[in-house]
């Protein structure tokens, strides 16, 4: 009875949405705000990456805010996970030859890989969130192979706040010297250098360390 | 600018006192006697003042909040003031043990200010401000002593509230048609009011006053609230806060309807007034019937409350010269030796460690003369005795309803003053007469705190009884306010003119019997005082604390009327607040716990506005 | 120098820095909280003047970036936001002891920078991302206690919220697929365009409503509220009560006004209202044990009458919706706040523990029966001036099923007092039981009083004493409420600002 009646729920929803849809011009060249960012984005922000300009410097507010929230997620992880801390198995088995020297060798490179993602980000494809997702996938592969190299969760929060506090104050000092929060008050440089798109680099790798150290610190708190 | 300064002192009086109260408990004693006397003076001095003064503005409503004077209002005024000041003294003796006297204090005095708020005020939105204040703080105050106390004060609150919403659903309708609140703006706007809209302004205010007057059905409320407050309070309530409903009906009525329009208010030969007075009279018959079967001596004045504001009603619908001056001046006089009897109730629970029950009492007039006679006194004014005040109101409501031709209405008026001289009767030698219980051999008479208040009653009845044109004149300068006829006074009675009425002659009439009477037993035989046990029980013994012989008072009488008194209106409102619990309880169940029926709501809930919009 | 974007930044600023102080993160929130308020006082004179239009980013004119809008409705707001929060906060301070205590002030801090966002912002996905940030936070803070129940309610809380959630991103996607610009005024404007006929117009409109309406809990879409009010510390339940919920009614009236005018369906939200009212206090009336339950079912109530005030879609209207969501945010917290500490020092959340209370607690007891009062509307609380204005607005409408609307407000009016009387007697006239009854913490009362801690105190004081404040002088308020209505029913004027400045 209760499918049935929520099927009947679903599919008025399901003909309220198709004909919602039925107005929307797909693929047409009409939508106002991606126009104009297409075409001024490279002039107005200095950064290639058009993705890139419209997250940080159009939306830079909402990227602040997306950030936020991951920093919320984690922190609400650790309120919820207080306090129910198992006793870490003692007789941990060590990996393996292999695995162990695998992930050493290959922990640095990804953490070189992510850095790279997000101090491109203004040029190439990526940018923080990607960058701070693949130094997390770092960490995981670390906590796998190598349990006895954990790095403290401390050090974490201590990147994760540095990371949002720059940001923060980078759009302060936007809004003293630029007269707007987060304005660009850098020289936008050449296009297509790295040091180009003023202070959108700082905020990509602000953001990168931060979703790294938050990722990996859920990560840390799940494992234990 | 005087009756902002009465309103001031009232309400921060009354927070000064609580304020004084955590320093002294004495200086808080003082402080509430001064500030009660400073009310009484204040509005003395207003006495035949018109007033009228703004002295707020609300900023969103755009209203003006006005004061206003008149003899309507200087009439309820004083009545507040004056039992106010008395119930204060009568407390500082009556209350002394107690806890939490700061808290008692505070609420009687800001009951009081909220009490001359709702008189004083000129529109009706402060009106209803200080009517809901008061509402609140009595309920407060009912519920004090705990126990029993607290279920009285909720029912109290209750129905409180629900006429208070109707009194505020019609002011907010004539502030939305008319944009003001000014009582004197809006009678002269409801003259071209069409009748429907009268009448349901009318019936829908009346409600609040009704239950504030505890009219039959809406009386439940009144004898436990009464019953159960302290004996200072409970006159307070009976005596004034109660009446707050005649105010109101009257200013309803006759100041911003008048007279034309209710008489206009009839289809067929029912008319707004003549259920009015079906009401009076059910409630007159109803509560005296039921005072009668009652052993709790508050309780039986709770009752006579009910019951005495019957005749108040039957005479204030009548628009003529002596029955409007009858019903306002019952309302004064019931003021009165209402406060006195609860003070006289009060000062027995105080000596006897708290017994209401009369049947457990009796001989107390041998250990509490004064008392005694202030009782006398009181149940004579209720009942109607001549020279007492009690008489004369009775007396003009009497003479309204038979030459108004309303046999039925005087019948069910004297069928009530029937029973009232059965249960005051009671009342008296109950408490008073018979055999003095063991127990109560040593007792005292009540302190004098507690008799300087009732004396100044008692000599109130009295006074008013033979002068009533001290009080006539007041209440004919009302009549005159809302142009309806004055009655003609003197300051013995009644001109011969408007219906001959002398209470110097009756006074001398029953002087000059009474000496007779007197002359004559001086002449008969002396009698010689026997044994009681030799009179009654013929020399056998008799236990002396078991045995009373004034229980069950009217026994087949009260048998016989009891199966009547079934309190059908009391059931029903329980009833109607089971059923509602029940209700929402099971309303209670639309959350049932669990999370795929909440997601399922949410998409019913997306659905139903999809749908709607779709097809609407 | 005084932006409007610091009321967002400095408080975002603080949380990030929260974590770092371990011990010392119980006094950034009062910090960042205190210094909100100072900015939102400060910004209300100008604010009143001429609404302040904060470009955000590059600095480019909107629709292209973000934007934030401090009218007068909005500073109201923040103010407001501010004023529970600090209050709130200093509370705070002695009541959460246990548990990852810095994580809690930071997620408290968060969750008011989103409610602070969310009443601030001009860009409709920008309002959704501090609606996340505000839900993701609260759904962290109801299960703080870390108990079975408040992870439960927790879950449920989790669960509604994101489908919610959900349903207004689909409602931006489509208008955004219609329009292509996130700028409310922008998509306002082009809607005065299109008029309210497309379907599309209507399905978003929909999503809307019922998105931001599980977090303003209207009717079937607030089965969260009773438990994770119930179940989250106290301070979070008048938070919750108090700001959170507040914001999603707050988003209902900026999509109903400003993005679609839909004046026809205006009746409709009404009658939600009025159904949301009499289901609330009905319920409230029901529970006649949880007393945390009892105040949550309350808000459901309250929060009906204020969209019922909404819906009646007049100035006066408006007006009485705007003070009557002031009063309640004021009441309820207070309420929550002073029951937060009776509750502690009971050792239960049964209604019939608190009987005499009144003596050990007389401040405490006080309070909570002055917030009780302003919440039946009586006078002179600050209650009463705002639901007489809602009566006026409805009778004044002149419209029958709005006349009727209003009876029932005054009905539910009477439910209300039922229950809170009941409280209040349990309070101050009944006799306390066993003093050790119910006992199970340390600490727990004998027969003398323990009122609770001075930093505890202080704030619920000062929100009765605002509440009699607002009551005898509503003056206090009234002005910029009024303009606050005003600007909410000016459609014209809000495009007109935000889009022709430039």
């Amino acid at each position: 009875m209760r499918k049935i009646i929520s099927l009947i729920l679903l599919g008025i929803v399901c003909v309220g949405i198709i004909f919602a849809l039925y107005s929307i011009p797909f693929g047409k060249d009409k939508i106002k705000v991606g126009k104009h960012y297409i075409y001024n984005g490279i002039k107005e922000t200095g950064a290639v990456n058009i993705v890139t300009s419209v997250v940080l410097n159009y939306r830079g507010f909402d990227t602040l805010g997306e950030v936020t929230i991951l920093f919320i997620a984690a922190l609400g992880l650790g309120v919820v996970l207080y306090g129910k801390k198992k006793k870490r198995k003692e007789g941990l088995e060590p990996a393996s030859l292999v695995l162990y020297t695998g992930c050493r060798f290959l922990f640095p490179l990804i953490l070189l890989f992510g850095a790279y993602i997000f101090i491109h980000g203004h040029l190439t494809p990526g940018g923080g969130f990607q960058g701070g997702a693949i130094i997390a996938s770092g960490f995981l592969l670390s906590y796998l192979g190598c349990p006895r190299k954990w790095i403290s969760k401390e050090r974490f929060n201590i990147t994760e706040s540095l990371g949002g506090l720059v940001f923060v104050i980078m759009g302060l000092i936007g809004l003293t010297i630029g007269g707007y929060f987060l304005s660009n008050f850098l020289p936008k440089g050449i296009a297509n250098t790295l040091f180009s798109a003023g202070i959108i680099p700082i905020l990509y790798c602000a953001v990168g360390f931060k979703v790294g150290a938050e990722l990996a610190g859920i990560i840390y708190n799940m494992i234990e | 600018m005087i009756l902002i300064t009465i309103l001031l002192i009232a309400f921060g009086g009354a927070f000064v006192t609580y304020l004084a109260g955590k320093i002294s408990g004495k200086l808080r004693n003082i402080l509430a006697v001064l500030v009660s006397l400073a009310l009484v003076v204040l509005i003395s001095l207003i006495y035949r003042r018109e007033i009228s003064r703004e002295y707020y503005t609300l900023p969103f409503l755009n209203l003006k909040l006005i004061l206003m004077s008149n003899p309507l209002s200087w009439f309820f005024a004083i009545i507040i003031a004056g039992i106010g000041l008395l119930s204060i003294l009568y407390s500082l003796e009556y209350m002394k043990d107690k806890e939490r006297l700061d808290y008692y204090y505070f609420t009687l005095l800001f009951i009081n200010a909220s009490m001359l708020g709702t008189v004083i005020s000129g529109d009706l939105l402060s009106f209803f401000i200080f009517w809901e204040i008061m509402s609140w703080s009595t309920y407060l105050l009912i519920s004090y002593k705990g126990g029993k106390a607290i279920a009285a004060g909720l029912k109290y609150i209750i129905m409180s509230i629900i006429g208070s919403l109707a009194m505020l659903l019609v002011i907010i309708s004539l502030y939305s048609r008319y944009g003001t609140m000014e009582i004197s703006a809006i009678a002269s706007y409801m003259q071209t009011a069409s009748i429907g809209y009268t009448l349901f302004i009318l019936i829908t205010s009346s409600l609040s006053f009704v239950i504030i007057n505890a009219f039959w059905p809406l009386h439940t409320w009144l004898p436990d609230a009464h019953a159960e407050a302290v004996s200072p309070f409970s006159s307070v309530l009976s005596a004034v806060l109660v009446r707050k409903g005649i105010y109101g009906l009257y200013l309803f009525m006759y100041v911003i309807l008048g007279l034309n329009i209710l008489n206009k208010l009839h289809v067929g030969f029912i008319s707004f007034s003549s259920v009015l007075c079906g009401i009076g009279a059910v409630t007159i018959v109803f509560a005296a019937f039921t005072a009668l079967v009652q052993e709790d001596s508050k309780r039986i004045l709770a009752w006579s409350t009910v019951g005495q504001g019957g005749y108040m009603l039957l005479g204030i619908v009548f628009a003529t010269a002596s029955g409007m001056t009858g019903g306002m001046f019952h309302v004064l006089n019931h003021c009165i030796y209402i406060a006195l009897l609860f003070f006289v109730a009060g000062a027995i629970e105080h000596r006897t460690g708290g017994i209401r029950n009369i049947n457990e009492l009796g001989g107390l007039i041998k250990r509490m003369p004064v008392t005694f006679i202030a009782a006398l006194v009181g149940i004579s004014g209720l009942i109607g005795i001549p020279l007492t005040n009690g008489f004369v109101s009775k007396w003009l409501i009497y003479k309204t309803l038979i030459l108004g031709n309303h046999p039925f209405l005087a019948f069910a008026a004297f069928v009530g003053t029937w029973g009232t001289v059965l249960y005051g009767y009671k009342f008296i030698h109950n408490i008073f007469l018979g055999q003095l219980p063991e127990k109560y051999k040593h007792i005292k008479e009540a302190p004098l705190l507690m008799q300087l208040p009732m004396i100044l009653l008692t000599v109130t009845v009295i006074l008013f009884g033979v002068l009533p044109g001290i009080p006539l004149r007041v209440i004919s300068a009302i009549q005159r306010q809302v142009a309806l006829p004055p009655l003609q006074t003197t300051l013995f009675g009644i001109p011969k003119e408007a219906g001959e009425l002398n209470m110097i002659n009756v006074l001398f009439a029953i002087l000059i019997s009474c000496f007779i009477v007197w002359l004559l037993f001086r002449r008969a035989a002396k009698s010689v005082p026997v044994q009681q046990d030799d009179s009654y029980a013929a020399g056998s013994y008799v236990p002396k604390e078991k045995y009373h012989y004034t229980v069950n008072f009217y026994n087949p009488l009260s048998k016989m009327i009891t199966p009547y008194l079934r309190d059908v209106a009391s059931l029903f409102y329980l009833n109607i607040a089971r059923g509602t619990q029940r209700v929402c309880n099971i309303i209670r169940r639309v959350y049932v716990g669990e999370v795929g029926y909440y997601a399922m709501y949410i998409v019913l809930f997306l659905a139903f506005l999809i749908f709607i919009q779709m097809f609407f | 120098m005084l932006s409007p974007v610091l009321l967002i930044a400095i408080p975002l600023g603080f949380s990030f820095l929260a974590p770092l102080l371990k011990k010392g993160a119980k006094y950034i929130p009062p910090i960042a909280m205190l210094f909100n308020l100072i900015l939102s006082i400060l910004l209300v004179p100008q604010v009143m003047r001429k609404p302040i239009i904060v470009l955000l980013g590059g600095g480019w004119p909107p629709p292209f970036c973000i934007n934030l809008v401090a009218s007068p409705l909005g500073i109201l707001l923040a103010l407001l936001i501010s004023l529970v929060g600090f209050l709130v906060s200093i509370y705070a301070i002695a009541y959460i002891k246990e548990g990852a205590t810095e994580k809690y002030h930071t997620l408290y801090l968060l969750l008011l920078t989103g409610a602070t966002g969310i009443v601030l912002t001009g860009d409709i996905f920008n309002l959704f991302v501090f609606f996340e940030i505000l839900c993701i936070s609260s759904y962290a803070l109801v299960a703080y206690n870390g108990d079975k129940h408040g992870l439960e309610s927790a879950v449920k809380y989790l669960i509604q919220g994101s489908i919610g959630s959900s349903f207004i991103l689909i409602g931006i996607a489509l208008l955004y697929g219609l329009f292509g610009t996130l700028n409310m005024a922008d998509i306002a404007n082009n809607i005065s365009y299109h008029s309210l006929q497309s379907p599309t117009l209507y399905v978003a409109l929909a999503f809307f409503i019922t998105g931001f309406g599980v977090e303003g809990a209207i009717f079937p879409l607030n089965a969260w509220l009773p438990d994770a009010h119930s179940s989250a510390p106290s301070t979070i339940s008048a938070i919750l009560s108090g700001i959170a919920i507040k914001t999603g009614v707050y988003a209902i009236a900026r999509v109903t006004y400003t993005l679609f005018s839909a004046k026809g369906f205006m009746i409709f939200i009404a009658t939600i209202g009025i159904i949301t009212l009499l289901i609330g206090e009905m319920s409230a009336l029901g529970q006649k044990k949880d007393i945390k339950r009892m105040l949550a079912y309350s808000s459901i109530g309250q929060i009906g009458l204020i969209i019922f005030a909404f819906g009646i879609a007049t100035y006066y209207g408006i007006f009485g919706a705007l003070f009557q969501l002031v009063n309640h945010a004021l009441a309820k917290s207070l309420l929550f706040l002073a029951s937060g500490y009776m509750i502690y020092r009971v050792g239960s959340k049964e209604l019939s523990a608190f009987e005499g209370l009144g003596k050990k607690m007389p401040l405490s007891s006080l309070v909570f029966t002055i917030g009780a009062f302003s919440l039946i509307g009586l006078p002179p609380f600050a209650g009463f001036m705002s639901k007489i204005s809602i009566i006026s607005a409805g009778i004044k409408a002149n419209n029958t099923a709005l006349f009727v609307f209003v009876i029932i407000v005054l009905f539910a009016t009477i439910i209300e007092g039922c229950y809170f009387f009941r409280v209040v007697q349990n309070l101050y006239f009944k006799k306390s039981r066993d003093p050790a009854h119910n006992c199970v913490r340390d600490g727990c009362p004998t027969t003398q009083k323990s009122e609770m801690p001075i930093s505890a105190l202080i704030p619920i004081i000062i929100l009765a004493l605002l509440i009699v404040a607002i009551g005898i002088y509503p003056r206090l308020v009234t002005g910029i409420i009024e303009s606050a209505a005003i600007g909410l029913m000016d459609k014209v004027g809000y495009i007109h600002q935000i889009l022709g400045i430039f």
